[in-house]
């Protein structure tokens, strides 16, 4: 022990104390301790005694590991990432490997530096290179040439990572001191944490020790330290919670288990398997599927709407969280097996998770579908140009089932297009008046980006004429104006709701009603209005109104859930967007009108049945960006040029486009 | 190794056969609490000037002498005549700053009545990383009148230099610090005292600092011997000048002097590769080649190219410099003379 060579050989961590375990153990490195250079106390006499103990056994713990726990310098790279400054003081390394290998967090690392250089544990400085980065784990591993004798980490047994929880732990960081480790304690306060991926420790966790150990008190490592964040993926986020009182650490043996594909230079990334759960909450259970994003693993294993997941990875999924913990630890390019139940069996199921999705569009056939006194439903209209009418579907004609399930309502029928593959066929089963029912294959395509199609008929039971009756709505303690529109007949059909956010200032009642009744009337809308409450300008607190809008109008009417839009005038049209984004479940189209759109910015993907249509009128100069950021992101886009339009001025939109589009997103 | 092992066993066999530590009556055992009790009596709640624009008008402090002299942290809150000293036994001095050290942004005030209890600083020590620590200080003014300070428990995480950086929030001190896994650094702390778990003084904590090695909040004491002399000086009546800012060389050298060429500096953080190095020049005779990376120059790391500028500036061209480089692969030594 006098010699560090000899204190290296016995590499980080021992297991003697292993043996004794408890309290015998606790006693016992503490009179190991006192034999070595411990601080100048008085012999332990009885007062504070156990808290001298204590101590005693986590600076044995912190010195038995902190060997291989290196200093890592880094040279030039960014200054920002996300917008915030990059600290470029030194970080914390892991020996994991003894032919140099090292691992340390992706948080240090995300400046991208021109140099690494690593003091190792015998005080020389060695250049390092970034081997791989595993991202669904934050972390990268680094490697260095030398000739001197490593020492490295030790694991803990994973294997009872359930009896982790509440055990002393001792953070270890080099970020202040190449030669001697800082050391914070804690008790582990969780397993499995961020879907499975880390443990959970109340000792300080931060810049300042991400990319060390997490040893317990025999100085074996449990985790490296790193930026994880508990719910969400993106970079860097985990720090901060640097004060939070709450830290993580990846299990050293899930990073063992990996180091092979890290050490041939696989870069890791979180697996997905591209189920679609009808009930996006994570508490919904059972995990029924609306189906499987087209060109995922789900897809390719056969997963079919109405599947409902019973187990995964080996264990039973009952709600959707149990599923998102099965797949959280899993990378791309690993197998996942799951069991489905689908007509009380159960069908076992695999595939090899991907790293990205590809990017989903919606879905169309180009038609107009409406309920009817036959079986099935009727095709109110086919679109010129469609995949309906190359296929040969026809206004009049029934469909009464596809891919061989019957449909019993439209939802069914629209579940399944949105997830069809756009090289595999529907196959409808058509009705036509004089005929038997036939076979017909349809081959969807994506969503046009133009506005194209026909509308359907009107309802003929309005008669010309016929009213919009106004009504105010209550929205509570907030003390805007909000009116609706509502169409005669509203008790007796499906509504669209058109939600409008105009110019800060009054839309006065009339003027909506002169503008929209007839189409409303018509076609079965209601034309909801929040005025903003301060005549000049919207808060970010109004859009909350926007949902108090939707819930009064559900409870009070039966809504078309694929006619529910958000639109906006001039700045209003910037609020509909956010409203739009914070329950896209819900929102089927955004209409922008004359809404200035240079600086917005997008960064959510399209997903099958929360697939959302955005308008955007206005000059062109100010929606081609983001048109194409949309667009790039699958959301169909339609850029409707106008430079005439004056958003205090309803009679100045180019409504028939407007209407053709609300009309034509409830199409198929 | 087994050797060592074997050595364990026995002791553990002695330690075993021996009767352990009898399940004592706590009161008669000691603990924290015995230690807190006496310790925190000799802390006291500052209040002065401020209270606008977001300075806080009170901060912490502690009793350094019998005769009631009391350490804390020179700040805007000793911007008044009449400070405020209250101790938790409910006693209210009337203080005024004795003197200050502009180095250490330290200050003595002297009170008009002796101390009912103080630290002795014969009796200060020097603390270990990983020992336990208490923290005691008025943080966020919590406190008022006779109540006791806040007490809080932590680990000394590591013994450090604060460092300076360029535009950012910067310390004016510099110097050795310990720095602690508890929250212990906020508003109303600065000035607390830092003890170990027998309530010997280990330190003061610091003002609020953001690390600018990692970028966040860090909390940290100033070691007592790190002031010891500063407290001596004052306590002696004599006053403590402002140290001088590093000083440029007179004739500072500069990265044509030595005949270097860097790639083009189109980054906040472009790194310090030689894009030349003119024929003949000192550079050159010093084996210096394009694409070399300069890491150190000195002991100073170099994380950019700005930085490098900045730092030869405070070296004279008749000095000798030492550059640590990257070259391909390999760490090389280059020393730079005239």
């Amino acid at each position: 022990m006098n010699s560090k060579k000899s204190y290296f050989l016995i590499r980080c961590g021992g297991t003697r104390c292993g043996l004794l375990g408890g309290l015998l153990c606790l006693l016992f490195v503490g009179s190991a301790g006192a034999q070595s250079n411990q601080p100048p106390t008085e012999a332990a006499g009885p007062p504070l005694d156990l808290s001298a103990r204590e101590e005693r056994g986590f600076q044995e713990a912190a010195r038995r590991a902190a060997a291989c726990v290196v200093q890592i310098e880094t040279f030039g790279g960014l200054d920002r990432v996300d917008e915030k400054r990059v600290a470029d003081g030194p970080t914390t390394g892991t020996i994991v490997g003894a032919e140099g290998w090292i691992i340390s967090s992706l948080f240090s690392l995300r400046q991208q530096p021109a140099s690494i250089l690593v003091t190792l544990p015998g005080g020389s400085r060695v250049p390092a290179r970034i081997v791989a980065r595993d991202f669904n784990r934050e972390l990268a591993l680094l490697k260095v040439e030398t000739d001197e004798e490593l020492p490295v980490a030790q694991p803990a047994d994973e294997a009872n990572a359930a009896g982790w929880v509440g055990q002393w732990v001792v953070a270890l960081g080099k970020t202040y001191s190449a030669e001697s480790a800082s050391q914070s304690i804690g008790i582990v306060s969780a397993v499995g944490r961020a879907y499975d991926r880390a443990v959970q420790t109340d000792a300080k966790i931060s810049p300042l020790n991400y990319g060390g150990p997490l040893v317990d008190l025999q100085g074996r490592t449990l985790g490296i330290l790193a930026a994880i964040s508990p719910g969400s993926f993106v970079e860097g986020d985990g720090s901060q919670l640097y004060d939070s009182g709450i830290g993580f650490a990846i299990p050293l043996t899930d990073i063992l288990e990996r180091l092979p594909r890290l050490q041939r230079g696989e870069d890791l990334l979180s697996g997905q398997l591209g189920v679609v759960a009808e009930q996006q909450n994570e508490l919904a259970g059972p995990v029924r599927l609306a189906g499987a994003m087209p060109g995922s693993p789900a897809a390719r294993a056969g997963v079919r709407p109405g599947d409902i997941v019973v187990e995964a990875a080996g264990r039973p999924v009952r709600l959707l969280a149990d599923l998102r913990h099965a797949l959280g630890p899993r990378d791309a390019g690993d197998k996942f097996e799951f069991r489905v139940l689908r007509d009380g069996q159960r069908i076992d199921m695999s595939g090899e998770l991907i790293a990205e999705i590809p990017t989903y569009q919606r879905r169309y056939l180009g038609l107009h579908l409406g309920a009817s006194e036959q079986a099935g439903w009727k095709i109110l209209t086919v679109d010129a140009d469609s995949p309906a009418q190359q296929s040969g579907l026809q206004a009049g004609q029934h469909i009464l089932a596809c891919n061989d399930q019957p449909l019993n309502d439209l939802q069914q029928l629209r579940r399944q297009i949105a997830v069809a593959e756009l090289d595999i066929p529907l196959r409808l089963q058509v009705q036509s008046d004089d005929t038997s029912a036939e076979q017909i294959e349809v081959l969807a395509k994506t969503w046009p980006n133009e506005l194209a199609g026909s509308l359907p008929p009107a309802d003929p039971r309005v008669e010309d004429g016929q009213q919009v009756t106004i009504v105010d709505i209550n929205v509570g303690d907030f003390s805007n104006q909000a009116y609706a529109l509502i169409p005669p007949l509203a008790d007796e059909r499906e509504l669209g709701l058109l939600l409008v956010f105009p110019e800060p200032g009054e839309l006065a009642r009339d003027k909506t009603q002169q503008q929209w009744s007839s189409f409303a009337s018509k076609f079965g809308w209601i034309v909801a209005v929040i005025n903003s409450a301060n005549p000049r300008r919207w808060s970010a607190e109004e859009i909350e109104l926007a949902g108090r809008v939707v819930g009064r109008m559900e409870k009070g009417y039966s809504l078309d859930p694929a006619k529910i839009v958000f639109a906006g005038l001039g700045v209003g049209g910037r609020i509909a967007l956010v409203a739009a984004s914070t329950r896209p479940e819900k929102i089927r189209g955004v209409a922008t009108l004359g809404t200035d759109l240079r600086r917005f910015q997008s960064r959510r993907p399209n997903t099958p049945l929360k697939s959302v249509d955005f308008l955007l009128v206005g000059p062109e100069d100010q929606l081609r960006e983001p048109a194409a950021q949309l667009i790039d992101q699958g959301y169909a886009t339609i850029v409707v040029p106008d430079t005439g339009l004056q958003p205090q001025k309803w009679e100045t939109v180019p409504q028939s486009k407007i209407e053709f589009w609300l009309e034509g997103l409830a199409r198929f | 190794m087994r050797s060592t092992a074997t050595v364990y066993m026995w002791l553990l066999l002695v330690t075993s056969g021996l009767p352990i530590a009898p399940a004592a009556d706590p009161s008669s055992v000691g603990s924290v609490n015995s230690v807190v009790v006496s310790t925190e009596l000799k802390t006291v709640k500052l209040y002065g000037a401020g209270g606008i624009s977001g300075l806080d008008a009170y901060q912490s402090g502690f009793f350094i002498s019998e005769e009631g002299h009391i350490l804390t942290v020179w700040s805007t809150v000793l911007d008044i005549d009449d400070i405020v000293a209250v101790s938790s036994d409910g006693n209210r001095y009337q203080a005024q700053v004795l003197g200050i050290d502009p180095n250490l942004e330290i200050a003595v005030l002297e009170t008009d009545r002796p101390a009912t209890s103080y630290f002795d600083l014969r009796q200060t020590r020097t603390a270990e990383v990983g020992e336990r620590v208490l923290a005691l200080s008025n943080l966020f003014g919590i406190a008022t009148g006779n109540e006791m300070s806040s007490v809080q428990k932590g680990v000394l995480m590591a013994k450090t230099e604060l460092k300076a950086r360029r535009g950012t929030i910067e310390s004016v001190y510099q110097g050795p610090v310990y720095i602690v896994d508890a929250m212990t650094n906020n508003p109303g702390a600065a000035g607390g005292a830092l003890t170990d778990f027998r309530g010997r003084l280990l330190g003061m904590l610091g003002k609020e600092l953001r690390d600018t090695g990692s970028n966040i909040w860090i909390n940290y004491a100033i070691p007592m011997a790190e002031l010891q002399e500063s407290i001596d000086r004052i306590l002696a009546g004599k006053s403590i000048a402002r140290n001088e800012e590093r000083p440029t060389a007179d004739r500072p050298t500069s990265l044509s002097a030595l005949g270097i060429v860097l790639i083009p500096n189109i980054l906040a953080k472009t790194p310090a590769f030689v894009d030349l190095v003119q024929p003949g020049s000192t550079a050159d005779r010093a084996g210096l080649q394009s694409d070399d990376l300069i890491l150190f120059v000195n002991s100073t790391r170099i994380t950019s190219q700005d930085a490098l500028r900045s730092e030869l500036n405070f070296i004279d061209r008749a000095d000798e410099i030492v550059l640590l480089i990257q070259r391909n692969n390999e760490l090389k030594e280059i020393v730079l003379s005239n």
